[in-house]
């Protein structure tokens, strides 16, 4: 998602935002993507189990290492979008 | 930074160069580039397309580095054979409004928000900024669109909010890099209405 928003990054560059703060921005994005798919998976396993002939069983610390495994793997997703918004010069939001 | 001479220009380049490219490639987009421009003085640039008048608004708003010379802003140097001013993006903020022939404003955010983020970078509260932000748009005569998002404005409102952020930080110099699309002379929130009005017009920080 960061890629197709390096314009926008480059403008926030420009006007003067700093680095962390735009790289807290993509971190917060890509957890808060991350979580809204977790909770939703968690909600459809939990309401539509029963309609299904077999049955695998979820402990709660099974959810809990689930979720750990979202978040580590929207953290590290995230990074490249960090690198890649760090990288862009605040003058290609303007053209040549 | 040094220490400012209060009896220089406002600005002043001196033998400024900005080379793009290398080699067989290299274009020499500006060379030797001198200019003066006194404290309260509107000044234009004209040239044809490809003269580099952008290039140079951008080596004097600290978004591309020159290739050599020398600019002080205010008497301070800002460029001499390298940058001597450390944080270069808290100039643009603090010091620089930019205007460009496009607005580039942040499409997630509306009318108020692109206007109060520029207050808001600088440390100022919420409330302070969102008010700078609603006095721009008063000024500007586009408060009835405050909340409207960017999508939803003509291309003259986003240029009327484009110069509104410009000028939200009280800025001390005004870079407008080429006019804007829709120009109209008569109007007071054109381009050269506002530089006016922001020169002439209260600019306390």
């Amino acid at each position: 998602m960061t890629q197709t928003k390096l314009k926008e990054i480059a403008v926030l560059k420009l006007i003067g935002t700093p680095d962390r703060l735009i790289a807290r921005m993509i971190l917060i994005e890509a957890v808060g993507l991350g979580l809204i798919g977790f909770l939703t998976g968690k909600l459809a396993v939990s309401y539509w189990a029963p309609l299904f002939p077999k049955h695998v069983v979820m402990l709660p610390e099974d959810t809990l290492r689930a979720l750990a495994i979202t978040l580590v793997i929207c953290i590290l997703a995230s990074v490249a979008g960090i690198r890649a918004a760090l990288w862009v010069p605040p003058g290609s939001a303007i053209g040549g | 930074m040094p220490r400012a001479n209060v009896n220089e220009p406002a600005i002043l380049v001196e033998n400024l160069s900005k080379t793009y490219g290398r080699g067989d490639t290299a274009v020499q987009a500006l060379k030797n580039a001198s200019l003066q421009v006194a404290a309260g003085e509107v000044v234009g640039l004209l040239g044809p397309s490809g003269s580099s008048k952008t290039t140079l608004l951008q080596c004097l708003g600290a978004i591309t580095d020159p290739s050599g010379g020398r600019i002080r802003l205010g008497g301070q140097t800002l460029y001499d054979n390298g940058w001597q001013y450390s944080n270069r993006r808290a100039l643009r903020r603090d010091q620089i409004g930019f205007i460009f022939q496009r607005p580039y404003l942040i499409p997630f955010l509306d009318a108020t928000e692109n206007i109060a983020i520029l207050p808001m970078l600088q440390g100022q509260g919420r409330k302070q900024s969102y008010a700078r932000a609603n006095e721009l748009l008063d000024t500007l005569d586009i408060r009835h669109r405050a909340s409207a998002r960017i999508e939803e404005l003509s291309g003259e409102e986003q240029q009327r909010v484009a110069i509104a952020r410009a000028l939200a930080n009280h800025p001390r110099w005004c870079w407008p890099t080429n006019r804007p699309p829709r120009w109209t002379a008569s109007a007071p929130w054109t381009l050269c209405g506002c530089c006016m009005k922001w020169r002439n017009g209260p600019t306390q920080r």
